[in-house]
This record gives structure tokens, sequence and C-alpha cells, in this order.
């Protein structure tokens, strides 16, 4: 798998493009071309911000040509070429409490789809979902793979504040909000654990290309993680696979 | 440790660094100075490097006093500074005393006016920065500053007190301002004739604006493509909504975004955008990168001449203030 385009944009930013579609193949390539060029520590990189198909670099063009990052760029590019059966992902488990309070759309959510809330839970928690970039808010992951069986259109009036933390559905997609915020997603339940901290050293959890799979828990347990987290003695479920 | 305090905060104050560029993969916003060349300036003359923090006051600025001696140098909006109720010049580096107040309350043309302070300001550093970002409070000191704050700056001071000389590195109030382009990311989704659209046609900026992003009203620049996948969003890009009118994207942009990008300001001219007042006319015109790359050489040697006229050694001197009718002007005795 290779870069369709590899481009400058102004004197300060090189945007790379694989095919434009959203695919689980080409998006891991971009989130490892992204980490392998983070972790060249090259003069001069400023930042490297992968997204579904492409990665946006920017550098300080008075340490480093457009010719010389292009040549760490396309150097990545073959090395990683040639190595795609040793990309590993990270499946992160994260732990929800359905519906109540915490998910006050969920049964709205089962009823739209003709389905119980038992089963929303199942199908919801059943599949794995891919980050496949980091954005619109610090530490938000878009999250690929939702079963179509449980798609549901967004609220009409967008919440003026949504607790960071909550579950939710909107359209085709689902996510975790990692920081207060407006939303207009269907919650259908919450998760104690903290996507983006900023008083932590390594403040975001999900990275662009991990992999995310639900758990349903119960009230107890829900409140027992999280006054774990709280007391920072909560070790976040990570299953590794090749 | 020293304070400066805000006697008033003025309309919009905030702390502002390089920024956060580096954690944009994260989703966490760049922040930092909307005008950077301002900033910059204001820091050189004040003997800092370019990242320490500086205020930034957007519209009418704050009315500060000083608790230590100290340097201070203000560049950006043109600002009818005072220092104890005397004018004191933008662009120029400016020895203050403990009790000092200075007054920035009036802006004459132009956005935002940057107050640097020898050492910079020393608020908490949060996420690896001491930049503001509005939208999302990160730290205690992370957001619009209020009457009566005080923030903490080092004591020390700086002597060799300098000004700004050339044109090409201060902010000019015009009447149409050029704002120069070159490709951006999706110049492509666009017809030839919107492309030549976007350069023909006057562009006023839509007080809907922040320092997310600069919008503008004017001939509507529509595109058959307008669906894209998410991409990173450099600073400058101009983005073209489905309404067809341009936002160019700022300093607190989001790091990803759906929107075309339709082309990028260049370096040299962000600055301009960042002092752009609601009303104001603007024309874009396209230009090659190998212009844009030109242009940003010949400014960073302008910003090295200047770094050149500083001295990084505190030599011992006497500064002088003298009173003439309104003015202050200061005069250093150098002892070598």
């Amino acid at each position: 798998m290779r870069p369709i385009n590899i481009r400058q944009i102004d004197i300060d930013h090189i945007l790379i493009e694989y095919e434009q579609i959203i695919n689980e193949d080409i998006n891991l390539h971009v989130s490892r071309i992204a980490e392998k060029l983070r972790e060249d520590n090259i003069r001069g990189l400023i930042s490297v911000i992968p997204t579904y198909c492409s990665v946006l670099i920017e550098y300080n063009p008075l340490i480093i040509t457009y010719e010389e990052m292009k040549r760490y760029i396309k150097d990545a590019v073959a090395k990683l070429a040639d190595n795609t059966n040793t990309l590993r992902v990270r499946t992160i488990i994260v732990p929800v409490l359905y519906g109540g309070n915490q998910g006050p759309d969920l049964a709205e959510v089962a009823r739209i789809n003709g389905l119980s809330e038992k089963e929303v839970i199942s199908i919801h928690t059943g599949n794995t979902y891919r980050v496949y970039m980091i954005g619109f808010n610090p530490g938000y992951p878009y999250l690929g793979g939702l079963d179509s069986r449980i798609s549901t259109p967004r609220l009409d009036e967008p919440r003026i504040k949504v607790k960071a933390g909550s579950v939710a559905i909107g359209g085709e997609q689902t996510g975790i909000y990692s920081t207060d915020s407006p939303g207009g997603w269907r919650l259908i339940g919450h998760t104690p654990i903290v996507l983006f901290d900023s008083k932590s050293e390594d403040p975001v959890l999900l990275k662009a290309g991990d992999n995310v799979k639900f758990k349903s828990v119960d009230e107890k347990t829900y409140l027992k993680i999280k006054k774990l987290i709280e007391n920072n003695q909560y070790n976040i479920e990570v299953v590794q696979e090749s | 440790m020293g304070t400066i305090n805000l006697v008033k905060a003025g309309m919009l104050t905030t702390v502002q660094d390089l920024g956060r560029s580096d954690l944009q993969h994260l989703g966490v916003p760049a922040s930092g100075p909307m005008d950077i060349l301002a900033a910059k300036v204001a820091n050189i003359l004040v003997g800092n490097e370019d990242d320490a923090a500086v205020l930034e006051c957007t519209y009418s600025g704050p009315v500060i006093e000083f608790s230590h001696n100290t340097t201070i140098a203000i560049a950006g909006a043109k600002t009818i500074a005072k220092l104890n109720g005397y004018d004191i010049d933008n662009y120029l580096s400016i020895a203050v005393q403990s009790g000092d107040i200075i007054d920035l309350s009036t802006i004459k043309s132009g956005m935002r006016v940057y107050l640097a302070v020898a050492g910079g300001i020393k608020t908490d550093l949060v996420l690896g920065s001491r930049a503001t970002y509005l939208p999302m409070q990160f730290g205690k000191d992370d957001k619009k500053l209020k009457d009566g704050d005080s923030l903490p700056i080092e004591e020390r001071s700086f002597n060799k007190l300098i000004a700004v000389k050339d044109n090409d590195l201060k902010f000019i109030k015009k009447e149409l301002y050029e704002i120069r382009i070159v490709k951006g990311p999706q110049a492509e989704y666009f017809e030839e004739s919107i492309k030549q659209m976007i350069s023909s046609s006057i562009y006023k900026m839509s007080p809907n604006s922040n320092r997310m992003g600069v919008r503008f009203e004017g001939k509507k620049l529509i595109t058959t493509q307008s669906d894209m996948i998410s991409d990173g969003i450099p600073l400058g890009s101009v983005q073209i909504t489905r309404g067809g009118q341009p936002i160019i994207m700022m300093a607190d942009r989001q790091p990803t975004g759906g929107y075309p990008k339709i082309a990028k300001v260049i370096k040299n001219d962000i600055p301009i955008v960042a002092q752009l007042r609601p009303g104001d006319s603007i024309k874009f015109k396209w230009i090659s990168l190998e212009d844009s790359n030109n242009l940003y050489m010949s400014l960073s040697d302008k910003m090295d001449d200047l770094k050149k006229r500083i001295c990084k050694e505190v030599i011992p001197h006497r500064t002088y203030r003298v009173f003439i009718q309104d003015k202050l002007f200061q005069t250093s005795i150098y002892e070598k």
C-alpha cells in the first residue's frame, strides 16, 4: 500500500494522500506512517496529523527543506510498505453502563430500530470499532464499524452539554465524548474511562489505529471502576493482537 | 517572581505562547498568537526567545500595573499606548519601573495588540504550553483574563532598548488588504472559474469571526464536489462552507475538518488576517509556491536582522525618562 500523492501545501506543509476512501487497511498505513515520522525525531518537524486517508505534516522551513522532508517521508513509506504484516493493533476495552440516567436515549434508539434495549446493547458490544482518527475535540475518536441495525438519526436539537465519557450513536457512527461539549448524538450509556486529561503526561487514551470494544457493566461495577479511576488505580484492559 | 496586575483586563485578553501544534494529532488545537509576527517581534524587542508567553489583547486592551522593573514592548495593532499617562510608541522596547501603569485600552487600527515582558509571562504550562484555548479551559490561567487578575513574570531586566524600523515587520492599516494565497489541499474540487472568482472579487470580513476562524462575505464560491473525507487543517487554510463563503482557519481551529480548502494564505499574510476588523475589505491574490517561499525567507532575514541588534548580555546602564509635552522618551547611558 502506497500513497497516491505526496505534495507541498505552501512552504511549511506536506500532505500525504492515499486513495480517498474510508478503508481499514489504508487507515492503518496512515496511522503507522504518522507514528513512524514522529518516532524519527526529525529536526524541524512540527506536527503530524493522521486522518482517514491522509497525513498532514507541518515543518519549519527555516530548519528543514521540502526536499529533505519529502525524503524522510518516502523512506518511511518504503519501510512500511515492505513490513505490513508486522503492524500490531491493540484493542482497548471500554466498560459502559448502558441506559438509565447515564444513557437517556437508549430506549429511543431501541424504539426507532424496533429492538429491545438489551438487543441494542448486545449489538453495540458485539462489534469491534476502529479508531480512524482523533479530532473534532481533544481525544475524540472517530470510530468506524457501527452495525447498521442500531444506526439512529441525530437529535433534532443538540444538547448544550454532553458530559465527557458519554457513549453515543449519531447516524451511521458511534462515539465517546472525550470532553464536556455540546452534542447532537443519542446517548446510550456512559464510561468512567477518561479519554482526555490535560494534566496527564499522556493526555489522550485512544490513538488513531487502535481498536475499541465496549463491555456492558452493571451499576455496581461502573461505580467501582469510577472510584478506581479517581484514585488512579484502574488499569485499562488492553488486548494486543498482531 | 514579580507580577503584572491587570487593573482592567480589556475586552478579550489572553496569554499566548507558540501553542500546542505538536498535539494536533490528539485533537488538541494548536492555539498561539493570531498575529504570530507581532508576537515574535514584541518578544525580540525585550530579548525573549520566540516561545516566551505574551499577552494578546483584542480590540480594546488592558490597563496593567507592574510590580517590578522590567522591559516591555508593544506590537501589532496600532495602539495609543500610555505609560503613566504619557504616550509611548509601539514597536519599541520600553524600560518600565515598579509601580508603572501601562494603558493599552485605545487600539486605533487593527484588531490585536501584543505585549511582551522580558522573560515572558510565567503562568503554568498545560499540555506543554501557556497558550489559552478559550473554548475549553485546560489550566487555571487558561481563560479570558478579567479585571484584577495578576500574572507572574520573571524579575529580569533587559537593557538594550531598540525600535523596529522595517515596515515589513509592522502592521500597517490599509483600505483594501491584499491576502496572498497558494493552492489548498482541495483546490482541484473547484472549477477554474471559481478559482478566478476568489481572486477577482472583494470580500468583507464578517463580525462572526473569532480565534478559530475569520469569516468573509462576498461572491459565493460553489463547488460541485462538497463531500470530502475529513483531513488535517493547516493554519491559514481558506475553507469554503456549504454556503459558499470563505473562512480562514486561524490559531484555535480544530485540527481536522471536512470542508474543502480551496487555498492557503501564505505564512507572511496570516498576521494581516489576524488584524482585520469586521467590515474590512480584502482581495485574495494567487501566487506561486516559489514566490511564497521567497517572501517568507526574506521576512525571516528581516527578523534575523532585528535579532542581531539585540545584545544578550546585560550591560550596566542607566535609563532616563524625558517627558516632552504628552510624550515619554527614554535614553539609556551604557557604561562600557
